[in-house]
């Protein structure tokens, strides 16, 4: 499959060789990330291009990544900056998710690596800000109605020219955010990793000429495309689809939005198709093309051949259609910035289409959303605006050949959370509970994971709490005759008289010292009937309280004393 | 009768090491047995009494002894430990099954985590709880662990982690929890999570914890059970080598089970700390490649580089380490061309049996030995000094997949093969050196480890290395490092401070504790006060960022040490992330002091160096081999290594057959027997890699 004038060694070695760059890239940025969004939960990726914008590497972080950066550097070097303006020494800086990138949080940074005056590549860093201004701290209001409330947007600025820091940009992020000490320390945290990435590629040309890593990278690109292909034509031609919903927009209230995919599968390439998708939101949950794009990478990925090198190639079998004025590809100033939530919606979408194609393959729908929780205001440890910002997993369904994974990010996310001694320690938070949650894993021949319960009570006055919460009026489907899991919810003050219950897609309420936010979050499908399940099985998991004495008696028919 | 002999015994999977030096004569002595998985005192016995025997000493003589064994390792690896119940804080009972959150690969939709170790019924949340500065919120509810340990003893569990929140901070609780165990269920084992890792992030505290208390048992109930054997024959009770690259004494390491995980292979590292220093080398890389994988570290200014986290098995324990890069390419690693037409090496491996196809055991894969084979350059009648023959027809056999799927000529397919297996190794040394900010054209490399000196001049041309170091007794290496090792224990406390003036005294203070500590330990330890030595150093980061950058403190706390700190972490700072803000305020996270305590020196025999030209008799004959220098086979001269004197020099290309290992000396390059045994070789310019 190797084109005859390249060396399969030295191929490996240089391929090698980008790939550990992108990786070490991304350990840069994270050790020296200022905010637990980029530090603790990664929600970041950093990746090496060619000087046209071509993806040669990627950091494997967070798929909700992929493939968008290259889409976003073609599209700057098209529209705003031609190969001849620029230098040595820039860094090129965009938010704007109407110009190539994703939603306004998402600042992307551009570094182009010259050898003996030649423009070859670029080395890249996307990285979510915990705060770039807007209406709601976090700047992801899940009541926005367009784009300017989402914070500070930039078309594509160079934020270094020439290896000069442009101070007059910099002023004007330092006074539209709410704590700049972290986006500037995360935007110094990407220089950082756009530095280190120029110096090894750099280093890579000094071994080898231009011409032999160009036909390199084209052998990796053709190599990629050739492995996914091959795997595609083991699967049944055909039309497989799947719809399902989201809550609601976080504007019109009680309204659900149809999301809905058919994957066709014809020969060597996967068509997705979208365009049956809701009319593009009044709230947040909006997305632009480059990201709906991700969803497809990623679905092809887990179904064709999870270890294939990360590259142009990779993504040529695949076919994304969506329609302009629909939801995921909605007209300009349409709100996005609550765009990861209906991909992961969509993501556990396509996966259940796949499952009719590949049923022993495919596990059963998962909490297929984040439960964000942003709290703000002033710390009085640091006299100085605070931002805590988790995404909370959840349960992942059940395989079809054993249980799923519990209290875990799925999907197109893999963020980690935030040890509690760590917030513990930085903000005026306290936490009371952090554990799975009994019976929320859809009972079955294979039991679905668990969703998390946690409990955080303030320590101090006037916080703001920003929720965003999906999958709170439906359950994650069990497929084959599994049961569905246990939907999330969120309760303030739960089982005091001032308890109630949190719209899922809160947005900057005001709560005070003592206050006690409970929530849930969403567990995931159980596969097969339960009536498969091995006794001694069921007789573990309810002793690891797994399952309750009450679902044991229900569904398995198993008396325990409880 | 005269006790200064040292002894040392490591035990690794295959074979038991020993060595003995006598301190009076310099003379070291040193032998191998089999291994004996099922009960590792049985070899380590058998050992002993060899090389008493050699030595014509007897057990009374034996005035120092190390040991170091793979035994936990191997307990964690085979997942083989001990069933454990978890007391942690109420609520927070599952941190450990939900870890980080964090799927380990993205795209397997099969994938598992890591196993939590503790049943979700034998987790108990205990009612209590420290608040982050280290105030009780709630006390300690006794009655909670009553009932929780007769929970755990009628289940017939014999190991309890307690890992309380914050509990790094004030362990109050924690040491209360086990007064209350050991009354209840005197005989049970009790890892204490401040005392395994005093760090705050509860999850990797607690993951370091239940290993802990998974390998203690059976663990301390070897080194309990060595204990009695050692005692019969009389010799004393060792210490151990620790994964810090320092010794602890046995009852230590029966508590800390978790600083024994790499007491084998740190042993190497230390050696050829120890070697380089009596060659005035200060910086070394250690390149050590075994069967299945390859052990990389870097000793800066004579000291190994210190890692506070590890990873084994997904789990991210936090103990302080010699930092090891390790890579999943050996000897035994095998070599394929993959569905898309790709040339791969590892990480999967022959294992030791069958092994790779010349070990003529019916193996049909190949490995790096059989390539190795195949280009000449080892010598099929002398592996392992001619005790085991190579069956050069089976690798040849072997073979013919390989050549079906490439297409390309017998010698290529190996070429390429070995080339990768190099480059996967040169990344593992890329990985402790250019990564971390070193230039490799500052170091030497030192190989040991029976493979590596086929492999090592390669990695250093990669790397622009320019000196091949390998060392005497390169096969018992890791033995002769337990030798040189000093007593070492590391503490750890954390309190989040601005680094500026006005904190000195806060700072001062928390160093004050950690001496007290350290000194108490040492003295109880029996060492002088002259050979005791506290070293501190300071986790630093920028203000708001999560993670630290150790700096070493020198011995003053005034003003201008401060700036000597600040410039200290500034510069690595920039070596390791490429960019560095000077103008960010700088925040003290933990305080750590390594407390240690001197052993005597060993001096090595050394000869003076007699005469450039090998002797005749060490001229064996002529062998046909691949040279990567050339590209190209060529007959050249083969030397046998125990015929070579000190001061002996020889222009590659050449070979030389020792009896455990085979040297390649390329074409450009110049190799050496120093006064001490070691070979030297040094790298010419102007080479393709």
């Amino acid at each position: 499959m190797i084109a005859a004038n390249i060396n399969p060694i030295t191929m490996e070695v240089v391929g090698h060789s980008f790939m550990s760059i992108a990786e070490e890239m991304s350990a840069a940025l994270q050790r020296t990330a200022y905010s637990s969004i980029v530090r603790e939960a990664l929600d970041f990726s950093t990746a090496v291009f060619d000087q046209n914008g071509n993806l040669i590497a990627q950091s494997d972080n967070i798929p909700t990544h992929l493939g968008s950066m290259g889409g976003t550097l073609k599209g700057i070097l098209k529209n705003h900056f031609t190969q001849a303006e620029i230098f040595e020494g820039d860094q090129i800086m965009i938010n704007h998710p109407y110009m190539g990138a994703s939603h306004s949080p998402d600042i992307l940074l551009f570094a182009p690596v010259f050898v003996e005056g030649t423009l070859v590549g670029f080395c890249g860093s996307m990285c979510h800000h915990v705060d770039v201004g807007g209406i709601a701290p976090g700047s992801a209001p899940g009541n926005a109605t367009e784009l300017y409330q989402e914070g500070l947007l930039i078309p594509p600025v160079k934020l270094y020219e020439k290896g000069k820091e442009n101070q007059t940009l910099i002023s004007i992020i330092r006074a539209n955010v709410r704590m700049p000490s972290y986006t500037l320390g995360d935007l110094r945290s990407q220089i950082s990793a756009n530095e280190i990435g120029k110096k090894r590629v750099r280093n890579l040309y000094e071994k080898y000429s231009i011409k032999t890593i160009q036909e390199i990278v084209h052998a990796w690109e053709t190599y990629s495309e050739n492995r996914i292909k091959s795997k595609i034509k083991t699967i049944k031609n055909g039309i497989y689809s799947a719809a399902g919903h989201l809550d609601d927009d976080g504007v019109v209230r009680n309204e659900q939005i149809q999301l809905h995919v058919s994957i066709e599968i014809k020969d060597e390439k996967m068509i997705y198709d979208f365009t049956k998708c809701a009319p593009q939101a009044k709230g947040p949950f909006n997305v632009t093309e480059e990201t709906v794009n991700a969803v497809a990478y990623y679905i092809t990925r887990c179904v064709t051949d999870s270890s294939v090198p990360q590259n142009e190639g990779a993504y040529k079998p695949i076919e994304v259609r969506t329609k302009k004025g629909t939801i995921l590809n909605p007209h300009f100033p349409a709100p996005v910035s609550g765009r990861y939530h209906t991909i992961m919606r969509l993501s556990d979408i396509c996966l259940e289409a796949m499952s009719k194609a590949l049923p022993d393959k495919i596990p059963a729908s998962s909490n297929a959303h984040a439960t964000t929780v942003a709290i703000g205001g002033h710390n009085p440890k640091t006299d100085d605006y605070f931002v805590y910002y988790e995404l909370n997993g959840g349960g992942m369904g059940a395989r079809p050949t054993k249980d799923g994974l519990s209290g875990i990010d799925v999907h197109v996310g893999n963020c980690m959370n935030v040890p509690i001694e760590s917030a513990e320690l930085e903000y005026p938070l306290l936490f009371h509970t952090y554990e799975l949650h009994q019976d929320s894993g859809g009972m079955g021949e294979y039991r679905g994971g668990l969703g998390i319960i946690r409990e955080i009570e303030m320590l101090e006055d006037h916080l703001t709490l920003t929720t965003r919460g999906d999958g709170e009026t439906t359950n994650p489907k069990g497929f084959y005759g599994g049961l569905d899991g246990r939907p999330g919810q969120k309760i303030l003050n739960r089982g005091t008289e001032h308890e109630r219950r949190l719209y899922g897609k809160t947005t900057s309420l005001i709560v005070k010292k003592g206050d006690i936010l409970y929530f849930e979050t969403p567990g995931s499908g159980g596969y097969g009937s339960p009536g498969k399940r091995p006794k001694e099985k069921v007789i573990q998991d309810y002793k690891d309280g797994y399952i309750s004495a009450k679902a044991a008696k229900e569904v398995y028919n198993l008396k325990f004393e409880d | 009768m005269t006790t200064n002999y040292k002894l040392a015994v490591d035990v690794g999977g295959t074979f038991t090491d020993v060595v003995l030096f006598n301190e009076q004569q310099r003379k070291l002595h040193f032998t191998k047995t089999p291994s004996s998985p099922n009960d590792p005192s049985k070899g380590v016995i058998n050992g002993i009494k060899k090389i008493m025997n050699i030595a014509q000493i007897k057990p009374g003589q034996i005035g120092y002894f190390v040991h170091g064994t793979t035994f936990a390792t191997n307990v964690f690896l085979e997942n083989k430990g001990s069933k454990v119940a978890l007391f942690t804080t109420h609520g927070f009972r599952d941190v450990i099954e939900i870890g980080r959150q964090k799927r380990l690969k993205l795209y397997d939709l099969f994938q598992d985590k890591p196993s939590s170790l503790v049943d979700r019924q034998f987790r108990f949340g205990v009612r209590e709880r420290m608040k982050a500065d280290g105030e009780v919120l709630h006390t300690l509810n006794e009655e909670d662990v009553r009932t929780f340990v007769r929970i755990v003893k009628e289940n017939n569990i014999h190991s309890i982690a307690v890992s309380y929140l914050h509990a790094y901070n004030n362990p109050l609780h924690e040491l209360r929890t086990k007064e209350i165990i050991k009354e209840e269920f005197p005989e049970c084992h009790i890892s204490l999570s401040h005392h395994v890792s005093p760090e705050f992030r509860e999850y990797e505290r607690t993951i370091t914890t239940v290993v802990n208390a998974y390998l203690k048992p059976k663990t301390s109930n070897y080194f309990v059970n060595l204990e009695k054997k050692l005692e019969q024959i009389n010799v004393k009770v060792p210490y151990i080598m620790k994964s810090n690259g320092g010794i602890m004494t046995m009852r230590e390491a029966s508590e800390n089970v978790i600083q024994t995980l790499l007491s084998g292979p740190v042993g190497g590292v230390v050696a050829a700390g120890f070697i380089a220093e009596k060659l005035g080398i200060n910086n070394i890389i250690t390149f050590d490649m075994g069967g299945t994988s390859t052990d990389v570290a870097l000793i800066k200014d004579g000291s190994p580089q210190i890692t506070l986290e590890s990873r084994l098995k997904n789990y991210p324990l936090k103990a302080p380490m010699i930092e090891m890069e390790t890579v999943g390419a050996g000897g035994g690693s095998i070599g394929r061309i993959d569905e898309g037409g790709l040339f791969k090496v590892g990480p999967e491996s022959t294992g030791a049996v069958p092994g790779p196809a010349c070990y003529g055991n019916g193996g049909e894969n190949l490995a790096i030995t059989d390539f190795n084979l195949l280009l000449g350059r080892i010598d099929p009648e002398f592996f392992l000094g001619g005790e085991m023959n190579l069956d050069v027809e089976a690798a040849i056999k072997a073979q013919q997949k390989l050549l079906e799927q490439s297409h390309l000529p017998a010698d290529e397919v190996s070429v390429g093969m070995v080339k990768i297996a190099n480059h996967h190794m040169a990344e593992a040394v890329r990985l402790v050196s250019v990564r971390k900010g070193h230039n490799p054209e500052e170091f030497t490399l030192f190989a040991f480890g029976g493979a590596s000196p086929l492999h090592a001049t390669a990695i250093a041309r990669e790397l622009g290395i320019p000196k091949v170091v390998i060392p005497n007794a390169s096969s018992v290496l890791s033995a002769l490092g337990f030798l040189v090792a000093d007593i070492k224990h590391d503490f750890t406390t954390t309190n989040l401070l601005s680094l500026e003036i006005a904190n000195l005294p806060r700072i001062v203070n928390e160093f004050n504790t950690l001496e007290e500590r350290g000194k108490y330990l040492l003295d109880k330890e029996g060492v002088m006060l002259e050979n005791q030595e506290l070293r501190r150093s300071l986790d630093l980061r920028f203000k708001g960022q999560a993670f630290e950058i150790n700096v070493e403190l020198e011995e003053q706390d005034d003003q201008t040490n401060l700036e000597n700190i600040s410039r200290n972490f500034f510069e690595y700072y920039e070596r390791e992330y490429g960019f560095c803000d000077r103008s960010q305020p700088i925040e003290v996270v933990n305080y750590r002091l390594s407390a240690i305590g001197l052993t005597s020196e060993i001096s090595l025999e050394d000869y003076e160096e007699l005469q450039l030209e090998p002797p005749e008799e060490a001229r064996k004959h002529k062998r046909s081999v691949y040279l990567f220098s050339k590209e190209q086979f060529e007959e050249v001269e083969v030397f046998y290594l125990d015929k070579l004197v000190s001061g002996n020099r020889i222009s590659g290309p050449a070979i030389i057959d020792g009896l455990d290992t085979t040297i390649i000396v390329e074409a450009n390059e110049e190799a050496q027997l120093d006064r001490f045994g070691n070979i030297l070789i040094s790298l010419g310019k102007g080479l393709s890699s």
